[in-house]
């Protein structure tokens, strides 16, 4: 059997179409991020006064997933506050039963509600930049809205992202840590690190 | 030998008997010795937080294991001061010093003896009136047999992070800490006991600290027979250090003066470096310009460091290797010792310290040192 030239011309400028199209749609389309699947660091730090002294905690890595879908994104990520750790057990006994009430508020939660150039993130494979971010920090029932910047960076079927913020511990109702004279400053600053695999849904 | 035999039970003799600040807290994070003390540079009474945190991170056991905030703060703790027989007010911090110390040395016939001494005796009481503290220790001078006070200050706290002080006390060169008999204390002239009368401006924040004092005047030390240990001295002393990744204290110190017989010019860096919350490395260079006043000839350059190893085996139990070098001038080929050390320093509860350490002194050029040994008991109410 044969096909004439033109037959086969238009079957495979179709199929050429058609699989464009549908790699269009995957890059603007639906992706998500199980962050669950990844590695990544949990890091606070906290300064004391007045006797100078710097707190840098850590904490699990990060779990959850976000999903990407076109122009917006959405999804949750969490760290226990069981697990924070600022290198001593009185002080780590002292921050999560008092300030954090851990068994009442057992988890920090980040729900991220913009990223800028999300285009770019899911067209091409080999992104990095560092972009703004806008979403909602829980930490000991209160949420509050939070914006920062991300470093984003995709290798392939991968993505990393580090971001850092500054909070006001008073904006969470948590009570000023205060110990033998000493009183840890409002502001602590937070870092969260991962890399996750990132999937065309 | 009879040289070697005097100087092992002199200088254990006269090892560790002032105290009291404990450089190797940086491995959690204490770069600042003021968190943990009144005097801005470390040593000497406690603050509410670091007998706290004597508890906590320093003793093997005795630290706060359960609840203990809210109303029961006011509760009875093992590393209050006296274990909270006495309750001094809010505004007055207490504390003290008492070391004994047992030497084993050779003697000239070739056997061995051993002593007990009582190195040191001391209270100390720090008031705080708002901004003003006053901070005074009284003990026995155990070299004149004498009441004396050791250290005694006024500082006034400009704001959160500046304070001024004026009074007797050891001004801010390289890492404070404890062994003080080492080539970087002994060998500059900053033995136990040495400590002036100062004008400090001090800058401890966070991520950094600066010490600017003028050393006016420092009364002579004496034996009990008149003989003096240590000269007048005045001068000027800056250190200056930052803090990398709140574990890592990396600085660097100058001091330039002079004593009756002696022209002083010193500068060098130092190290307080906490790669673990468990090992620390402290490690001290200053190089030393050392003028006799009555020799014309400029003896040059020299070199002294001191560098610790410590590594905790559980918490409160250390171990440790220590080597020194006193070099008083590269000119003089066969001047100075190296100092090899290792011990044991145990914390088993708040208010105690006990320490083992064994030392080899070997003169520049011998091919045989000195050893000595000593186990030290420290009472810190």
């Amino acid at each position: 059997m044969k096909f004439p030239s033109s037959a086969v011309f238009l079957f495979v400028a179709a199929g050429a179409s058609s699989l464009m199209l549908a790699a269009t749609a995957s890059a603007a389309g639906k992706w998500v991020i199980p962050v669950d699947e990844g590695t990544g660091s949990t890091e606070f730090v906290a300064v004391g006064n007045p006797t100078a002294i710097r707190i840098r905690g850590t904490a699990e890595r990060p779990k959850g997933k976000l999903t990407i879908d076109g122009a917006s994104v959405s999804g949750t990520i969490t760290v226990p506050v069981a697990s924070f750790d600022s290198g001593l057990a009185l002080r780590n006994q002292h921050m999560k039963q008092k300030y954090m009430e851990v068994d009442k508020y057992p988890d920090v939660a980040f729900s991220l509600t913009s990223l800028g150039s999300l285009d770019k993130v899911t067209e091409s494979k080999d992104f990095s930049s560092e972009v703004p971010f806008d979403g909602k920090l829980k930490i000991h029932g209160v949420e509050k809205g939070v914006q920062g910047k991300a470093k984003v960076a995709r290798k392939g079927d991968s993505v990393s992202v580090a971001a850092a913020m500054k909070i006001n511990i008073r904006d969470f109702n948590i009570e000023v840590p205060t110990f033998a004279g000493v009183t840890v400053t409002n502001d602590v600053d937070i870092k969260v690190e991962f890399t996750a695999p990132m999937r065309a849904q | 030998m009879k040289t070697k035999i005097l100087f092992s039970v002199v200088g254990t003799l006269l090892l560790s008997a002032t105290a009291h600040a404990f450089p190797e807290m940086v491995r959690h994070g204490y770069a600042a010795c003021v968190t943990c003390h009144v005097s801005p540079d470390g040593g000497g009474v406690l603050t509410w937080y670091g007998r706290e945190i004597s508890g906590a991170a320093l003793s093997t056991w005795g630290g706060r294991e359960k609840s203990y905030w809210g109303p029961e703060q006011k509760e009875h703790h093992e590393t209050f001061f006296a274990w909270d027989l006495i309750t001094p007010p809010e505004w007055l911090l207490l504390g003290g010093d008492v070391r004994l110390n047992r030497i084993q040395y050779r003697t000239q016939d070739g056997g061995s003896a051993s002593r007990l001494i009582l190195m040191q005796a001391d209270l100390e009481a720090a008031a705080k009136f708002k901004k003003l503290t006053i901070d005074a220790t009284i003990g026995r001078d155990e070299n004149a047999r004498e009441i004396f006070s050791r250290r005694h200050f006024l500082k006034y706290q400009l704001n959160n992070r500046t304070t001024v002080r004026f009074g007797k006390f050891f001004h801010a060169y390289g890492i404070r800490m404890p062994e003080h008999a080492v080539s970087t204390k002994r060998g500059l002239g900053w033995d136990q006991g040495s400590e002036s009368y100062n004008i400090e401006g001090a800058l401890v924040d966070s991520n950094y600290d600066v010490f600017l004092t003028a050393l006016l005047s420092r009364p002579e030390t004496k034996g009990q027979n008149g003989m003096v240990f240590g000269e007048d001295e005045s001068g000027f002393s800056a250190r200056a250090s930052t803090f990398l990744a709140e574990k890592y204290k990396i600085g660097a110190s100058f001091f330039t003066g002079s004593t009756k017989s002696t022209d002083k010019t010193i500068l060098g860096p130092f190290a307080m470096l906490g790669f673990t919350p468990h090992f620390t490395v402290l490690s001290e260079f200053d190089f030393t310009n050392l003028k006799l006043k009555s020799v014309t000839k400029d003896p040059g350059w020299g070199l002294v460091s001191f560098n610790k190893a410590d590594y905790e085996l559980i918490q409160g139990l250390h171990a440790f290797a220590t080597y020194e070098t006193y070099r008083p001038a590269f000119s003089d080929s066969t001047s100075g010792v190296n100092t090899l050390g290792a011990g044991l320093q145990w914390f088993p509860r708040p208010h105690f310290e006990l320490q083992t350490v064994w030392k080899n002194d070997k003169p520049v050029g011998a091919t045989e040192g000195s050893h000595y040994f000593f186990l030290m008991a420290h009472f810190y109410p």
